[in-house]
């Protein structure tokens, strides 16, 4: 016990003695974990539990309720959300189900209660259009009578003003932002032409929507989806059953506790994906852990390589290894607590101070600040170790220092390379075994395991790769000869400031690889209907002529005028413009049959495939997760499972017979063009699904008609028609969600009539469109066009996104700046170190520069190296990640696009080329050119 | 009391061609207040010779006893602790950690050895007034005393507790002449009371203040003499 303080004591005056150095250690540890720290109180603020919600929900009120199954009695399993789960009580004789007044749900309750009507969301429901400072926008309405106080003591709160009486409205913060309006100023809505003027009476927020822009008046249309309740008594169980009786659920702040009766069939959950998820979160923390220990443990090493005198006079006057160790670990856990303390602390204040971004970002009111103990203690742990574990190295080191030499001031024998040679390779090849065996039988500490083997391995390594690299010097000129010597000579200075920069790389390139990957993958998911660098003009009928009862345009748009125009105004900036329209089929309610009611049916049309070319998926049980995961590895073996999961539908489909149309989305030349096209002429289609051609050359398309019953609301009648038409199969990554390119004949077989809102045209032009034509373009076009009852808009067609490169050049760059760092700092020390060697080649003559050039050598070997390594290490993590990132998307139908392999170029460039050639530029102009000169001090 | 005896001892460092002899074939015996100077050109074996006798080399062959116990017969952890107990290190220069008080430096041992602060501290200032140094030094820090004040520290550290033997490494080196004579005088005064010490110099005048002077050339010992006045032409004789 005595040598442990003694060892604390040493630990903390080293701290205060070597200031600069110790805040470096400190802010290398404490700086993820601020992160961290900020993310876990940010989490513990914003995460509301279930009692909380209710209270941000209702207020003082009591209970909210939902006609979910009126007039049907139902059964109510859970109780702590407003989303409760729920089961109809079929009966025999099914009564008349249909909707509840307001007198009806009053009956249900106690008397003397009050009911007011209430939604959860705003804005979903009921938009209507306002004149703002820049011309005409949408806004959310709500038609809650605001005088009713249970809105009052739903915690409606109001900022400025008060409720609104007669013409009267109430805005949001947001809304009355956006349209730049106080209380007493009025607003206009535009009503199809007939604007109307409203006076602002007040601001209000609404807790659990801060961020929503809206207008509340009584006069909106109400449309909620429920009542708040207030009961004279407090709200009981019973009260809740009778509700339940009359097909309503509840959600009540006294119910939030009944615990859930859910029945065990309905209880299937699939348990694979928590631990896949849990099994990326570990393998993430492991690769921060372990990028920090291998960033802090250089300081610690090269701090313990400084002290090598002090500790051998230790081991003179008795120290034995294990206190030598004590006290070097003591400095990292010292370390650790500062940094754990500080960042903590730091963190709970940022989220503190930051509480109101907080609630803007996640769009509610906290109850307050939240910090869960346990998981702050949770983070002073990990801290504690990390620190101890980035000093473990230099502590074992220290202990077992030649005593001899160092109060010689020798330095030791280089022993061991090989030694350690060994040691890394077994743990490299020990890592690999461990991922594998990991993924294989899916042990996450396995996997987590291989990541910190294969890092240490690599570190391990690190010495016997530069004795190694050290004899290439023989060919090289006198500078990067010493420096590949000097590198090889001083490994203790050397190879910590590798395995820096191996950490950073490691954790940069799989967090790249990651970002690249999703990417990647964002992209798989996105329809790519026309080809990369398409031109289109999209024109939208914006006539307000339209039936309110069915929502559709009255009267023929002015297609041909806005088209006219748009070409005017698009000639302007493209030479020679050619135009060419793409009919967008739609399918209405009807599908064109006469027979049918559109009020009360509904027509859809899918594409099918023969019997014998389905996904045996489709055929088989899929109600546990037995069946599933048996189901989806059966689709993996068969051949006719290739459906992915990426989109689906059969709405707005191309349709053309027009050649410069059809080889757009078919990307076909020549004669197979010609062939397509003259299919297409003969009403056929052209599919990207080669399993749906029928053995005749022709593919099958289902049309359904569901109709329901005006008065009950049931469904009466599916009818099913097959259509068959000849079809040509194209490129399998062709056409998009719905997979076809429709002929305007089949377009009719099929029912489906062209859009009466949108029009679509393919563009073609010599000019090349940059950005500023773009830009220049948009702007003519946002001019009114054709009286104002067209607006257009031109697209590129272009399928990258910019978001992931940028997330992945900040995580590159990062990690330059940090590899730039470290390399500096390693090489500032082994130039100190050099002195002797220097002054050495300056009184043999060695011109100036030489030191330049040797600093600028010495840090292009350190940052390769820690590059390459730190690449092989990263790319490795990666392979774990991504395993775990398709855990949970291998086990579904249709199949997930899942997590590729995709390098990183622009990173990869950074790292291993722009950062050591930066690097060897700041050592060429940092470094002093003048070689020393010897002084002796007596 | 025999405190130090090496018998038949050598050390050799690398082997075929590069084989070095550092010590061959020593034999010396250190009583119990007898001060034994060690002198000899560069590269002779004297600090060898020291290091072997505080157990912190091992001879190629041979046996080192202090106090009666053989050193090749002890484990690295023993070693340490008999360092702690019954030997004690000054060297040239930087002889203090840097990061404790001048009385934590003393208190040193006794601290590593399990002994509380609190009372490794009394023990320590007690042995600081020994070696004369001023109680007000006693919570300075090495950067803050003068080379003198630090070697007092590092001898009240080398005899702090039961130890007998003060190994000296040339402990005068980095100091004035005047502080130097300060510094061996005590070494004297703890030897006559007790101590052995073995004292490794290159200067004649110092050699003066012990009992006996021991000659090494190449790793041998050349010749052995009591010191006093004819210390110098001894040195000569040896070198020659």
């Amino acid at each position: 016990m005595a040598s442990q303080r003694l060892a604390f004591r040493i630990a903390r005056r080293e701290a205060l003695r070597y200031k600069g150095r110790s805040v470096l250690s400190i802010t290398l540890l404490g700086l993820p974990l601020l992160g961290v720290a900020i993310g876990a109180s940010a989490y513990d603020t914003a995460t509301l539990s279930p009692e909380e919600t209710a209270i941000q929900y209702l207020g003082e009120n009591d209970a909210y309720i939902s006609a979910d199954n009126p007039g049907e009695p139902l059964t109510q399993f859970t109780w702590d959300s407003q989303y409760p789960w729920w089961e109809s009580e079929m009966t025999e004789d099914d009564g008349e189900p249909g909707t509840i007044t307001e007198m009806g749900v009053l009956a249900e309750l106690p008397l003397g209660s009050r009911i007011t009507p209430y939604s959860f969301w705003n804005g979903s429901e009921q938009r209507a259009q306002v004149e703002t400072p820049d011309g005409i926008g949408d806004i959310d309405v709500l038609g809650y009578d605001l005088t009713d106080p249970n809105y009052e003591a739903a915690g409606f709160t109001y900022l400025d003003g008060s409720a609104p009486i007669r013409d009267e409205v109430v805005l949001s913060e947001d809304a009355a932002s956006y349209l730049e309006v106080g209380v007493g100023d009025s607003i206009t809505m535009v009503h199809g032409g007939a604007d109307e003027e409203f006076e602002v009476s007040g601001i209000i927020e609404i807790p659990w929507d801060i961020n929503g822009r809206y207008a509340i008046a009584s006069f909106f249309p109400t449309e909620a989806s429920g009542w708040l309740v207030d009961t004279p008594e407090p709200f009981t169980y019973e009260d809740a059953l009778a509700l339940n009786e009359a097909g309503m659920t509840v959600w009540a702040t006294s119910l939030i506790d009944r615990p859930s009766t859910i029945p065990a069939e309905y209880g299937y959950s699939v348990t694979y994906f928590d631990e896949a998820t849990l099994t990326l979160y570990v393998l993430l923390v492991v690769v921060v852990v372990m990028e920090v220990i291998l960033l802090a443990g250089p300081a610690f090493a090269i701090s313990a390589r400084r002290r090598t005198r002090e500790f051998a006079l230790m081991s003179a006057t008795g120290a034995t290894p294990k206190q030598i160790r004590t006290i070097v670990l003591a400095g990292g856990v010292l370390f650790g607590v500062i940094a754990a303390v500080v960042a903590v602390l730091l963190g709970i204040g940022v989220v503190a101070a930051g509480r109101p971004l907080l609630e803007q970002i996640v769009g509610y009111r906290t109850p307050g600040l939240q910090v869960l103990p346990w998981l702050q203690g949770v983070l002073v742990a990990a801290a504690i170790v990390t620190g101890l574990l980035s000093a473990l190295a230099a502590a074992i080191s220290a202990s077992r220092i030649n005593v001899v030499a160092a109060l010689m001031g020798r330095t030791p024998g280089r022993k061991g390379s090989k030694l350690w040679l060994l040691i890394g390779l077994v743990m490299v090849g020990g890592g690999m075994v461990a991922g594998f065996a990991g993924i294989t039988i899916w042990s996450m500490p396995l996997m987590a395991g291989a990541i910190v083997l294969l890092q240490l391995g690599l570190v391990a390594c690190t010495p016997a790769l530069l004795a190694l690299t050290a004899k290439l010097g023989r060919w090289m000129p006198l500078a990067p000869r010493m420096a590949l010597r000097e590198a090889g000579r001083n490994r203790g200075s050397a190879a910590p400031a590798i395995a820096a920069v191996l950490g950073v790389v490691a954790g940069g390139m799989a967090f790249s690889m990651t970002i690249a990957a999703n990417n990647v993958r964002g992209e798989a998911l996105k329809e790519h209907l026309l080809p990369q660098g398409a031109l289109t003009l999209t024109m939208w009928n914006d006539s307000e002529d339209y039936d309110p009862e069915t929502g559709m345009p009255i009267g023929d748009p002015a297609w041909e005028e806005g088209l006219a125009e748009s070409e005017a105004r698009l000639g302007k900036h493209l030479d020679e413009l050619e135009i060419t329209k793409i009919q967008i089929s739609e399918t209405d309610a009807t599908c064109g049959r006469e027979d049918v009611d559109p009020e009360n049916s509904y027509c859809s049309v899918a594409m099918t495939r023969p019997a014998e070319n389905r996904c045996s998926f489709w055929e088989t049980e899929t109600h546990t997760e037995e069946q599933m995961l048996a189901a989806v590895a059966a689709a993996r073996e068969d051949p006719n499972c290739n459906e992915t999961g990426d989109g689906y539908g059969f709405y707005e489909v191309p349709t053309s017979a027009d050649p410069d149309v059809v080889a757009a989305y078919s990307e076909l030349e020549g004669d197979e063009l010609d062939a397509a096209v003259a299919l297409l002429e003969d009403g056929g289609v052209l599919i990207s699904d080669a399993l749906s051609l029928t053995d005749e050359g022709t593919v099958v398309f289902e049309q359904r008609i569901e109709s329901w019953d005006e008065e009950t609301g049931e469904e009466t009648e599916s009818e099913a028609t097959e259509i068959e038409l000849p079809a040509i199969v194209v490129d399998e990554n062709l056409l998009g969600y719905s997979k076809v390119l429709l002929s305007p004949g089949a377009a009719e077989r099929l029912g489906m009539t062209e859009s009466l809102w949108s029009r679509q045209y393919l563009v073609s032009t010599s000019t090349v469109v940059d950005s500023a034509v773009r830009e220049a373009i948009s702007s003519d076009l946002n001019a009114e066009i054709a009286d104002g009852d067209i607006s257009a808009n031109f697209r590129v067609t272009d399928y990258t996104d910019l978001t992931s490169f940028y997330m992945m050049l900040a995580v590159a760059g990062l990690c330059a700046l940090i590899t730039l760092g470290s390399t500096a700092v390693s090489t500032g020390l082994i130039i100190a170190e050099q002195r002797k060697d220097m002054t050495t080649l300056g009184a043999v003559g060695a011109a100036p520069g030489l030191r330049k050039r040797f600093a600028m050598w010495q840090t292009i070997m350190i940052a390769l190296f820690g590059s390459a390594l730190g690449t092989v290490a990263g790319v490795i993590g990666y392979a774990l990640i991504r395993q775990a990132l398709n855990r949970s998307l291998m086990n579904q139908y249709p199949f997930q696009v899942l997590y590729t392999w995709e390098l990183p170029w622009t990173s990869f460039a950074i790292m291993v080329v722009a950062v050591p050639v930066l690097a060897a530029i700041g050592a060429l102009l940092f470094t002093k050119a003048r070689l020393p000169s010897e002084r002796r001090l007596t | 009391m025999t405190v130090l005896h090496l018998q038949g001892v050598s050390r050799t460092h690398g082997t075929g061609e590069n084989l070095v002899h550092a010590l061959v074939d020593a034999d010396l015996t250190i009583e119990a207040g007898e001060l034994v100077a060690i002198m000899g050109p560069s590269g002779s074996g004297k600090s060898t010779l020291l290091n072997l006798a505080g157990g912190l080399d091992a001879p190629t062959s041979g046996e080192v006893l202090v106090e009666g116990t053989v050193l090749a017969s002890l484990n690295k952890k023993r070693l340490a602790a008999l360092r702690r107990r019954s030997v004690g290190y000054v060297f040239q220069d930087y002889n203090l950690v840097p990061s404790l008080t001048a009385a934590e430096n003393a208190a040193l041992p006794l601290e590593l050895d399990g002994l509380s602060a609190g009372k490794a501290r009394k023990l320590a200032l007690a042995a600081l007034e020994e070696v004369g140094l001023d109680v007000k030094q006693a919570d300075r820090f090495p950067d803050e005393i003068s080379g003198g004040q630090a070697q007092r520290v590092a001898i009240a550290r080398a005899l702090i507790g039961e130890r007998r033997l003060v190994l000296a490494d040339e402990p005068t080196g980095a100091l004035d002449s005047h502080t130097g004579e300060e510094v061996l005088k005590l070494l004297r005064r703890r030897c006559d009371a007790g101590a052995a010490g073995l004292l490794v110099t290159h200067d004649a005048r110092h050699a003066g203040w012990a009992d006996r002077v021991v000659f090494l050339r190449d790793g041998k010992i050349v010749d052995s003499s009591a010191p006093l006045a004819g210390a110098d032409s001894l040195l000569e004789g040896a070198g020659s």
